[in-house]
């Protein structure tokens, strides 16, 4: 897939995830919030695609959120942020692809982003509002989301795992290759 | 020398890092709003379909975690029960206020306020606000500052940024949010204000004498937000009797995880400038 056509089908995959955010998935409470599935795809594309696709993906999808969702689109960037920064480190550190390694991994992280997705998100609704009741805020929204996504992206890592793994076999092993 | 592993993963950072100051900029020098309104009424029609695409599978997937409660029979009942606790608060109002109807009327006109409905295009995903965006805005006649109400009448939040064709209603349960409100058997009057969890709480005095189940209405006596319109019930009350305020806390009327459509009220007659006698 040349360069324009990926960035063109990563961006459309960011849209379709983050119109499914913005109406459908409030409408679907995992341990009394709403998931995250945006952020656990992120994280997945996180361990299994190159960085470059992650942090196209991060950019993309936190302009979106900012633009649809009642979130600034710089606060949305940068709460997604985390995750572009985990997939240039996990290239660096040149995991094997085992997924016995990498599911694990796609868990840590999305629970880990969901933290810091939560803590940029408040300390930007801090500074907008009267202030945010940290111990009761973390207690009742950052804990459950954070459980919330990480059984997410546990699921939806598989999905995504298979879905690179047939991209990047060739068209003749997949049954796409003319006569 | 910095090898190119190294300096492409510079580089990505510094993208990052530079497109979130940059967006700043855009935000700060207040570009941002027309491109949300346009980004809205771009795919606004695609969030509803989704969001009414996702309804039944919701609903279903909610009947079965409740073992064959039929969940969307509770929530009809449920939102029967608040059209009839609003119903209900307001003729208790009506009985109450009657005498100072008429020149309650006098100073306000008999003319009714325009409702205008609107959809429920997305909310705050953050879970630390209750502001919920909707699919009409300044060209419809809308503008901040205009209260929103649900089915039955109920007082749901107050419009507080109109654009174009998109308008963000800030809920009562907001953190940002505060609306006087009058307790209906005593007639005091008092601040109820939200918190990042989506409480609604007021501080009351003791001679007050609240009881769970009380109502509180709208006073009136603030912006455009009508007097009267129910807003929510006492259900948990904490304080000491040394404290010269008892914290009440209030069950909005309005079923504010489920708002589908609101009704702005674009007019602000039915606004009360004083104090009818009761």
């Amino acid at each position: 897939m040349n360069f324009a056509l990926r960035l063109s089908v990563i961006a459309a995959v960011c849209w379709l995830l983050v119109i499914v955010q913005t109406s459908a998935a409030p409408a679907f409470p995992l341990l009394g919030v709403g998931p995250n599935l945006l952020l656990a795809v992120l994280c997945c594309w996180a361990v299994e695609r190159p960085p470059g696709d992650a942090v196209f993906a991060v950019a993309v999808s936190g302009v979106l959120m900012g633009l649809l969702a009642f979130q600034g689109m710089a606060e949305s960037v940068a709460a997604f942020a985390p995750i572009a920064l985990a997939a240039v480190w996990i290239e660096r550190s040149r995991l094997p692809d085992r997924a016995v390694l990498r599911w694990p991994l796609v868990i840590a992280l999305a629970a880990a982003a969901s933290f810091l997705h939560f803590i940029v998100l408040a300390v930007a609704v801090e500074f907008e509002t009267s202030g945010v009741n940290w111990i009761e805020a973390m207690r009742d929204v950052m804990l459950p989301g954070l459980a919330a996504n990480a059984i997410v992206a546990a699921v939806v890592y598989w999905p995504a795992r298979w879905t690179r793994a047939t991209l990047a076999r060739p068209r003749r092993e997949r049954g796409l290759a003319g006569p | 020398m910095i090898r190119p592993a190294r300096q492409r993963r510079l580089q990505w950072t510094a993208g990052l890092l530079g497109l979130i100051a940059l967006l700043a900029l855009i935000t700060a020098a207040g570009l941002a709003p027309p491109l949300e309104d346009a980004a809205s009424s771009l795919f606004g029609p695609v969030q509803r379909a989704f969001r009414q695409a996702g309804e039944p599978i919701s609903e279903l997937v909610a009947e079965i975690e409740d073992l064959g409660r039929l969940e969307g029979e509770n929530r009809a009942l449920r939102q029967r029960i608040a059209q009839l606790e609003a119903e209900n608060a307001r003729f208790r109002e009506e009985d109450i206020r009657r005498p100072g109807r008429l020149a309650l009327l006098e100073l306000i006109g008999a003319s009714s306020g325009e409702l205008l409905p609107a959809n429920v295009i997305t909310r705050d995903l953050t879970g630390l606000r209750t502001v919920i965006g909707i699919d009409r805005g300044a060209n419809d006649g809308i503008a901040a500052g205009m209260p929103a109400v649900a089915a039955g009448g109920t007082l749901v939040g107050v419009v507080t940024d109109a654009r174009a064709n998109t308008a963000f209603v800030r809920l009562v349960t907001d953190p940002d949010s505060a609306v006087r409100v009058l307790h209906q058997v005593s007639r005091t009057e008092v601040v109820a204000e939200g918190d990042t969890l989506g409480n609604l709480a007021i501080e009351i005095p003791w001679t007050a004498n609240v009881e769970l189940g009380q109502m509180f209405v709208t006073s009136g006596l603030e912006g455009l937000i009508p007097y009267g319109l129910p807003i929510g019930r006492a259900i948990a009350a904490s304080g000491t009797a040394e404290d010269p305020f008892q914290r009440i806390r209030l069950q909005p009327v309005a079923p504010l995880e489920q708002l589908e459509q609101v009704l702005i009220q674009t007019s602000a007659a039915g606004r009360r400038t004083t104090e009818p006698a009761p």
